[in-house]
């Protein structure tokens, strides 16, 4: 009894460690973008700086997860949940990087005048962290339902990132000029696509913690 | 409870009845045997000894067993006890009861034997002659100083055994009565001591259930009473207590239900306590699903997280300023800790800044606007003037071209600060509006005159619909007239070939509504709440060179007449600008 007490507080620290993280990463992508619109490289080096603190929370959380399983010997459901934990956790810190990626291709188009005014991707970057705050909730509360309807969502940052695509491709073929940043632009919107994608790994595990089963309920075009 | 109340004040006094009645009949059984016994004994040794000197006088006799037979038989049915006369060797010569012949030698009888060695002797057996238990005493007969033989008298224990019987069932009776009553009495104290109890343990349940308003009757003066007393005492109390309580929660719900500002308070674990509305409201959750819950999940901002720890950590106030994610807000969040005595949690306070932020945002885009308008034509003048110095000066017709296009730009500079200092100055209510009778139909007849070329370059129509007879108003003329001409002059620019404008003016209250009507273009719905800012122009591409000042100039001054200015619009179909000027202004 005495150690299963301990194991629920420490887990529960886990927990708000990994919503800790969800924030930072949440912020990192809202404010790569912003960057990227607002040509604001005081802001892009902001998040190239956090990202370090991102990674340090993830090992944090890495270290925690498998103290926890030399020390108090969790089994069955308190076993998948600390796996789960570790795993969210790289997720995290994997979007982490991407936000540092977008951050990077601020400081590279730097002084460059703006291709276009950006509209759909920071609409990208809206959506995928909704379903990054959503996905955590639906963690929290081990929401079988919710976790399968953001990974439906997918679809629509799929679309979107079809639409970037497509609408910089038409820039490129008029103009070769735009074709260093129509490219870096293109390369931005694919981060936030894999973004999504690690939202949807995340809400799979949401999945297996409560039933079980491992679930690749659809597969992204990408 | 009470039952065993009951039980616990009857079972001992009902065993105190028992014990005293038990000592009390023991003892007296005890002493009727002994007396009735002596009684039986100091009888029988009377007759005994009766018998003896009665005797005597037969043992001299030659017939002595007859003569004594005699003796014991009449004695025996005279008296009623049984009377034996035995020899000095034990024979028995007369008997009461039976043949003398076929009894035995009684030398051994225990009463017999103390009498024959000069003793009173005492017996109580069974007497096989009689089948029952009889006491025996039995006494020497003397002749001078020699023992000569016994007498022995005898009677049945049976009415000692009687007696003690009889008091017996007198005390058992006694016995029961006793306890009866007592269980009785001790069942009235009791209840009558555990009714104001259960009285109370009633009333004082329903309290605990919230009914406050209870009293117990008090009926005596003893202690009991006097716990009744202190009961009513307390219930009254506790129902003032509990109300001011309540009254004090609501006091502090209302306050905190009407703060602007948000509140969350939080324990030392940074579990989330209580929030208010406001709070509710700035970090868009809700106070059922955060109660009791770490802040990071019912807030999920890690900004706001990290106050929250370092507060608790260095019990000192601490604040960050956070763009909130959940709502988009600017929030300043300022978290206190609570003490009493010691950290008991924090007190966050949740600001919103957004507004203040904005403006602070408009007014940057301002001055980046000025600079930016400024620069355009500068650059230009700049790459004209290179040009020249390069050598352009020497041809003649090429370097008149350039002086014009550099006197255009000076032009449009120039009006451009002229506007923004016109701008300011009405914007800070430093300009005096010159109010002259104005007639509106003369005003708008000048304005299409002067604009009538401009228009028909564009091939658009102007049509006037005043009715005759508007009251003339109070107004600078000057500066209605520049803001009609700007309303105008935009629907001729925005206006296709072939397009209507229409200028129309009619009394509606105590106020001249003024409209400027166009086929043109429209406004996309999403520019029209910010038409009237600085510099906001549609398209950049069509703004034909205006300075982007104009219609906030006009709002301007609409509304330093006391007038209201507003558009409606609908892209591909045309716009409507309309504003109200007072007839009788007071001066703004």
């Amino acid at each position: 009894m005495e150690m299963r007490t301990t194991l629920r507080r420490k887990l529960r620290e886990i927990q708000d460690d990994i919503l800790f993280m969800g924030s930072m990463v949440e912020k990192a992508i809202l404010r790569s973008v912003d960057s990227l619109k607002k040509r604001d490289l005081v802001l892009a080096r902001t998040v190239i700086d956090d990202d370090a603190k991102i990674n340090e929370k993830r090992f944090d959380i890495e270290n925690k997860c498998i103290q926890l399983i030399a020390t108090q010997q969790p089994v069955a459901d308190y076993l998948r949940i600390i796996i789960t934990g570790l795993y969210i956790a790289t997720e995290l810190e994997r979007i982490g990087d991407y936000a540092l990626g977008i951050a990077r291709i601020t400081i590279m188009l730097g002084d460059e005048p703006p291709l276009k005014p950006l509209i759909d991707i920071p609409r990208m970057a809206e959506k995928t962290v909704d379903m990054l705050h959503r996905s955590l909730d639906a963690a929290v509360h081990r929401d079988v339902e919710a976790a399968k309807n953001i990974m439906a969502e997918d679809d629509e940052v799929d679309n979107l990132y079809d639409q970037v695509f497509r609408e910089l491709l038409t820039y490129m073929a008029e103009d070769p000029k735009t074709i260093n940043r129509a490219t870096r632009l293109i390369w931005v919107a694919h981060n936030l696509e894999r973004s999504a994608d690690r939202v949807t790994n995340i809400c799979e595990r949401v999945i297996y913690v409560v039933t079980g089963k491992m679930e690749e309920l659809q597969t992204s075009k990408y | 409870m009470f039952r065993r109340i009951q039980w616990r004040i009857t079972i001992p006094f009902v065993l105190v009845v028992l014990a005293s009645m038990g000592i009390l009949g023991t003892y007296l059984v005890y002493f009727v045997r002994n007396v009735q016994t002596d009684n039986l004994r100091i009888q029988l040794e009377k007759e005994a000894r009766l018998v003896a000197v009665a005797s005597l006088p037969g043992f001299s006799s030659p017939d002595r067993q007859a003569v004594l037979d005699d003796l014991a038989g009449s004695t025996g049915r005279q008296v009623g006890t049984r009377t034996t006369i035995i020899a000095r060797d034990g024979t028995v010569l007369g008997d009461s009861e039976e043949d003398p012949r076929v009894m035995e030698n009684h030398a051994r009888r225990p009463e017999v034997a103390v009498a024959l060695s000069g003793g009173i002797g005492i017996s109580t057996h069974y007497s096989i002659t009689l089948g029952q238990q009889m006491m025996y005493v039995a006494v020497p007969i003397m002749s001078g100083q020699e023992i000569i033989g016994v007498a022995r008298t005898a009677l049945p224990t049976s009415s000692v055994g009687a007696s003690v019987s009889r008091v017996t069932s007198i005390v058992t009776l006694a016995t029961v009565m006793a306890a009866l009553l007592t269980i009785i009495t001790a069942g009235v104290i009791t209840r009558s001591t555990t009714r104001p109890l259960k009285e109370m343990t009633k009333a004082a349940g329903r309290i605990s259930a919230g009914e406050l308003d209870q009293v117990v009757p008090v009926r005596t003066n003893d202690e009991l009473g006097q716990l009744a007393h202190t009961f009513n005492d307390m219930a009254s109390n506790l129902k003032t207590m509990i109300e001011e309580i309540s009254a004090e929660r609501g006091r502090l719900a209302t306050v905190l239900a009407s703060m602007a500002d948000g509140v969350i308070m939080t324990d030392t674990d940074g579990n989330v306590v209580l929030v208010n509305r406001a709070a509710e409201n700035l970090l868009s959750f809700q106070e059922k699903d955060a109660t009791g819950k770490p802040f990071i999940e019912a807030i999920r901002d890690h900004e706001l997280e990290e106050v929250l720890k370092a507060c608790l950590r260095e019990m000192q106030p601490q604040t960050v300023q956070v763009e909130y994610r959940r709502t988009r807000r600017f929030l300043r969040v300022i978290a206190v800790p609570i003490m009493k005595g010691k950290l008991v949690g924090t007190l966050m306070l949740v600001q919103d800044l957004t507004e203040a932020r904005n403006l602070q945002t408009m007014r940057q885009e301002f001055v980046g606007n000025v600079s930016h308008e400024l620069r355009t034509p500068l650059t230009t003048i700049k790459a004209i003037v290179e040009t020249l110095t390069d050598g352009a000066i020497t041809d003649k017709e090429v370097a008149g071209d350039f002086l014009t296009k550099i006197d255009a730009e000076v032009d449009r500079m120039t009006q451009m600060v002229v506007e923004l200092t016109e701008l300011s100055r009405i914007e800070t209510g430093k300009t005096h509006l010159d109010l002259q009778p104005l007639d509106i139909q003369q005003v708008v007849e000048t304005i299409v005159s002067q604009l009538g070329a401009y228009a028909s370059r564009q091939g658009v129509t102007i049509n006037v619909t005043i009715p005759a007879g508007l009251p003339s108003l109070q107004a600078d003329k000057e500066r209605i007239r520049q803001v009609i001409t700007n309303l105008v002059h935009n629907a001729i620019k925005f206006t296709p070939g072939g397009g209507q404008i229409t200028i129309s003016a009619k009394l509606q209250d105590n106020n001249i509504l003024i409209s400027v009507i166009d086929t043109g273009i429209g406004i996309p719905a999403d520019d029209l709440p910010h038409i009237f800012e600085r510099f906001y122009t549609v398209d950049k591409a069509r703004s034909g060179g205006g300075t982007g000042l104009g219609l906030a100039i006009a709002k301007h001054i609409v509304l330093a007449h006391g007038g209201q200015i507003w558009i409606q619009s609908e892209e591909g179909k045309g716009s409507t600008f309309n504003f109200t000027l007072p007839l009788n202004p007071t001066q703004h």
